[in-house]
């Protein structure tokens, strides 16, 4: 059976799962802090489930790669640099498992607004690459989503993705989800 | 469970997950034992349908004697779509698809269909020349 697994790296291994009770929050300064409009995520947790929003990342917390410009970033606060500088443990991994060993190709990762898969997300602007890509992606809506490169037989694929997102307007933003799609075989 | 099942030039038939295509843990998947088997056998897929729910799914095949005739592709082959969400209401794994997909020279179609739904639909892809 196939499933996705989404993960952060805590310096030591995988071990914050991103699962429905433990979603990413993008924050300012801070995990209590909101992003500015028109700024990009300073930081990056793992926040419990809706109502309750409490860190549940703890120190190390999840590394947040924040977009400067197209081919630069910021991670974890230290200043701006290029994106094929961003390790895999830097980012987001996407894990997809099979029962048996299968080869994956035409994937792709994006955001929309949680209900069409091609219209981007609502007061979002939001970006995104596959670790080694030479530049972000405005990753909004699947007609311009982030192209994952292929990969041969296992029944574990791991990809690896960052992400970065600015608010722009005040306010939650609920119609705003990310999406992975592949193809099997 | 869905499942594809290829005729094949030989006048035999293979069925996904069914004898010597059938899956295990860490073994190629029922495909990829069955592109072994074309090419240790010198064989050729002729037809390919896929079943979902009992509900079965034809593309055009390479036969002559089908009943209902069209241009013959010069490829058949499957595959699965994955689907999942980080963030939203729609967490993982959101949707999953069959497909079946037929090459000609100039475009590919691909007709997929949600496993869980059955809701199919037909894609007409041009080639990149």
């Amino acid at each position: 059976m196939a499933a996705f697994t989404w993960d952060g790296h805590d310096d030591a291994d995988w071990n914050f799962s991103i699962i429905a009770t433990n979603l990413i929050k993008f924050c300012g300064a801070a995990f209590a802090t909101k992003v500015i409009v028109g700024s990009f995520q300073e930081e990056m947790h793992i926040r419990t489930a809706a109502g309750t929003d409490t860190d549940a990342c703890g120190a190390p917390h999840l590394h947040n790669i924040m977009y400067v410009d197209a081919n630069n970033c910021d991670i974890d606060g230290a200043g701006s640099e290029d994106v094929a500088n961003i390790l895999t443990t830097e980012c987001i991994r996407v894990q997809f498992t099979h029962g048996s060993a299968v080869n994956t190709e035409n994937a792709i990762f994006y955001a929309y607004d949680g209900t069409t898969t091609t219209t981007p997300p609502v007061g979002v602007t939001f970006h995104a690459l596959e670790q080694s890509d030479a530049a972000w992606t405005n990753a909004e809506g699947s007609a311009s989503a982030v192209s994952i490169s292929n990969q041969g037989s296992s029944d574990t694929h791991n990809f690896y993705v960052a992400i970065s997102a600015t608010p722009e307007s005040v306010g939650e933003k609920t119609s705003f989800s990310v999406r992975m799609e592949l193809d099997y075989y | 469970m869905a499942h594809w099942v290829v005729s094949l030039s030989d006048g035999t038939s293979a069925i996904e997950n069914r004898g010597k295509f059938k899956e295990g843990t860490g073994k190629p998947s029922s495909w990829r034992k069955l592109l072994k088997h074309l090419e240790e056998n010198k064989l050729t897929i002729t037809g390919l349908k896929i079943v979902v729910k009992g509900r079965h799914y034809h593309l055009p095949t390479l036969s002559d004697d089908y009943r209902f005739a069209s241009a013959k592709p010069n490829n058949l082959y499957y595959r699965r779509k994955a689907v999942g969400d980080l963030m939203g209401s729609k967490f993982n794994p959101a949707e999953q698809y069959i497909g079946a997909i037929a090459e000609y020279d100039d475009f590919i179609i691909k007709l997929w269909v949600n496993e869980k739904t059955l809701d199919s639909y037909i894609q007409i892809i041009e080639k990149d020349d």
